[in-house]
């Protein structure tokens, strides 16, 4: 039993980073109706960025503080330089412009840093306690912690600011959103901005717990999509939870169904998702979408 | 047309159209045809690989670009057709036509199975579903290791020329693939040339107003959904006897996005934008590698951006549209001509009848 929950503490830990990228997702999603396949590249980016100023010599916590604000400036860039002049086009377009951010920002890490894989200090100290049976390690705590603040803060800023209530706005209706004054580019700028900036942090914590190479998001956006999807893509809880879904299942499939291999293993958490968009196509916390005929 | 006063006109210009189409056709076909006559071996074999990347990106073209529906998923329905092909000529002993028809048949089956979601799922969850059906490709090779040679992959037995053949090896498979090749697009053509094209456009344009006008949405969705995989599948298949070698590390999702940029360049909707995603896919990749590791992505991630903004119908659908304007200029310059023909004829008529009095 002690096994089991242990298995859960550690899928936890693991489903915060699905959650944390996923909540990326979301916030993009939410902002500017956009599904932001880059979103992962970015952040591998993000973490670079981090490893290239302690290379120089900086303090780790500046070094990810820096790496924050300029992913936050490049989410803002791309776009105010790309994704602007095809937002109103459908979605097809859409999905394939982000897929060509997502190869462009991969090419770009690839070629400025190389393939060869290169560590990213970790923030967390070394340490593990034990509440009872349990073992928690200290970068399980933190990486928790720093999701339970970013999505609080994120709620706050969305549901209680004016600036929230500007993008939400903006999103939801941008004709009537323009009519009332709110600056429909800016907000939609700012909505990358900030996807950017959650992105980074998920790159941040995903960059010392595996080893940083332009391929590292690769299986992780997946998951965060994954995640995403189970809140419908537009519910913060629901990519909460679907990250811890996701993290839980993979960690309990690998604990208790060694016959099924590695290879399936990987697939499980995914399957569940198609499960769950077959079932409920709009997701377990989405909301249905009603189109006015 | 209106042109009800000069109906000789217009029958001339039609069979000039008809016997200007006949002439093309029978150069290409020539040409089709001696291609392997006159090009080395190693073009041969390049061209062969551009039909069987056109095949597959036809298929996609009528999820994607007839249909509208984001399929991330192409590569892996590229290699289910690849390895049900292989392993029905390895372990049921069948010749590789077919092989090929078995891949096709298995193909259509697993496309409509995993289009019956696409149904209810439009756009972004559509891609989600066929993301994570790309990403599954790898690990369950590695799974049915003992049938699909796991990572290492397995050599195929290229087809083999009867003794009559004296062209050699290449030239074989190069026909073919070109009766492949030129059936499938025949089919596709005349699919989407009907009432069934209007329909898809329906579909594209507005699901709700084509489903008020009868069209089965649904229906229609899963089948082109099966068929398009069906597709990939014969591309595949085609594509693993050209190369006699198979292996997951070809079919990874970065191939499904290889696929996307190609019919985004040759055009969505459009056939022959297939038949220049063929020429990109067999061409572009090779070129982009020799520039290093990391420019491949970068070729394609600028391609598809460029495309999308700049060009989005494009090249056969931008060329189409040239033609297309021209046509219609014509059109017009016809109808003019048509309408003072008949104001002269009722004038010249008037003419007459003030005579006649």
């Amino acid at each position: 039993m002690q096994y089991f929950f242990q298995q859960i503490v550690n899928g936890i830990g693991d489903g915060a980073i699905y959650a944390s990228l996923g909540l990326a997702l979301v916030l993009i999603y939410r902002t500017t109706n956009i599904a932001n396949f880059a979103q992962g590249e970015m952040a591998t980016f993000s973490a670079y960025i981090a490893w290239q100023m302690v290379d120089w010599g900086v303090p780790l916590w500046w070094s990810f503080l820096i790496a924050i604000v300029v992913s936050m400036i490049v989410g803002v860039l791309a776009y105010l330089l790309l994704v602007r002049s095809v937002q109103h086009r459908d979605e097809l377009t859409i999905v394939i412009v982000t897929l060509g951010l997502f190869l462009a920002f991969n090419s770009f890490n690839g070629a400025i840093w190389g393939f060869l894989q290169l560590s990213l200090p970790s923030p967390f100290p070394e340490k593990s306690f034990a509440i009872g049976a349990l073992r928690f390690n200290a970068e399980l705590v933190g990486t928790i912690v720093i999701l339970i603040a970013i999505s609080t803060g994120m709620f706050l800023l969305l549901q209680h600011t004016r600036l929230g209530t500007a993008l939400r706005a903006s999103a939801s209706n941008a004709t009537s959103a323009m009519l009332v004054g709110v600056p429909f580019t800016a907000m939609m700028a700012i909505g990358w901005g900030l996807a950017a900036g959650l992105g980074a942090v998920s790159g941040l914590l995903v960059g010392p717990k595996l080893t940083l190479d332009p391929n590292m998001m690769g299986a992780i956006i997946i998951y965060a999509f994954a995640a995403a999807v189970v809140g419908g893509l537009t519910s913060y809880r629901g990519a909460v939870v679907g990250g811890a879904i996701v993290g839980i299942s993979q960690a309990l499939s690998m604990a208790y169904l060694p016959w099924l291999g590695s290879d399936l293993q990987i697939l499980l958490p995914l399957m569940l998702i198609v499960a769950v968009l077959i079932i409920k196509p709009e997701g377990l916390f989405g909301s249905t979408v009603v189109v006015r005929v | 047309m209106s042109s009800i006063g000069i109906p000789a006109l217009q029958s001339v210009r039609h069979g000039d159209v008809a016997v200007t189409k006949i002439g093309i056709g029978f150069v290409l076909a020539v040409i089709l045809l001696g291609m392997p006559l006159v090009i080395p071996e190693y073009q041969t074999f390049q061209l062969t690989g551009v039909m069987t990347y056109a095949v597959a990106a036809l298929g996609l073209n009528l999820i994607t670009g007839y249909v509208g529906q984001v399929s991330l998923g192409h590569n892996a329905f590229f290699a289910l057709g690849s390895y049900a092909a292989v392993l029905s000529v390895v372990y049921l002993g069948v010749n590789d036509v077919l092989g090929v028809l078995i891949a096709a048949i298995v193909t259509f089956i697993a496309g409509v199975l995993a289009g019956y979601p696409a149904k209810r799922l439009r756009g972004l969850y559509l891609a989600l579903i066929t993301l994570i059906l790309a990403v599954s490709v790898i690990p369950l090779v590695k799974q049915f290791k003992a049938y699909t040679g796991g990572a290492a992959g397995l050599m195929v037995d290229k087809p083999v020329p009867p003794a009559w053949f004296t062209l050699g090896q290449d030239a074989w498979i190069y026909y073919m693939v070109l009766a492949f090749t030129v059936v499938v697009f025949w089919l596709v053509r005349n699919f989407v040339g009907g009432s069934n094209g209007r329909a898809l456009a329906g579909i594209r344009e507005g699901e709700l107003a084509a489903s008020s006008m009868g069209v089965d949405v649904n229906r229609l969705k899963v089948i082109v959904f099966g068929v398009g995989s069906m597709l990939a599948g014969v591309g595949g298949a085609l594509a693993t006897f050209t190369i006699g070698f198979i292996g997951p590390d070809s079919f990874t999702l970065m191939l499904s996005i290889s696929f996307l940029a190609a019919i985004v360049v040759g055009g969505l909707g459009t056939i022959w934008g297939a038949l220049v995603a063929g020429l990109f896919l067999q061409f572009v990749p090779s070129y982009a590698s020799d520039l290093g590791q990391a420019f491949s992505g970068a070729v394609y991630g600028g391609i598809l951006i460029a495309c999308m903004t700049l060009m989005p119908n494009g090249i056969v659908g931008s060329l189409m549209k040239i033609t297309s304007s021209r046509r219609e200029a014509r059109k017009a310059a016809d109808r003019a001509a048509a309408k003072s023909a008949e104001k002269a004829a009722v004038k010249a008529a008037a003419d007459r009848g003030v005579r006649a009095t």
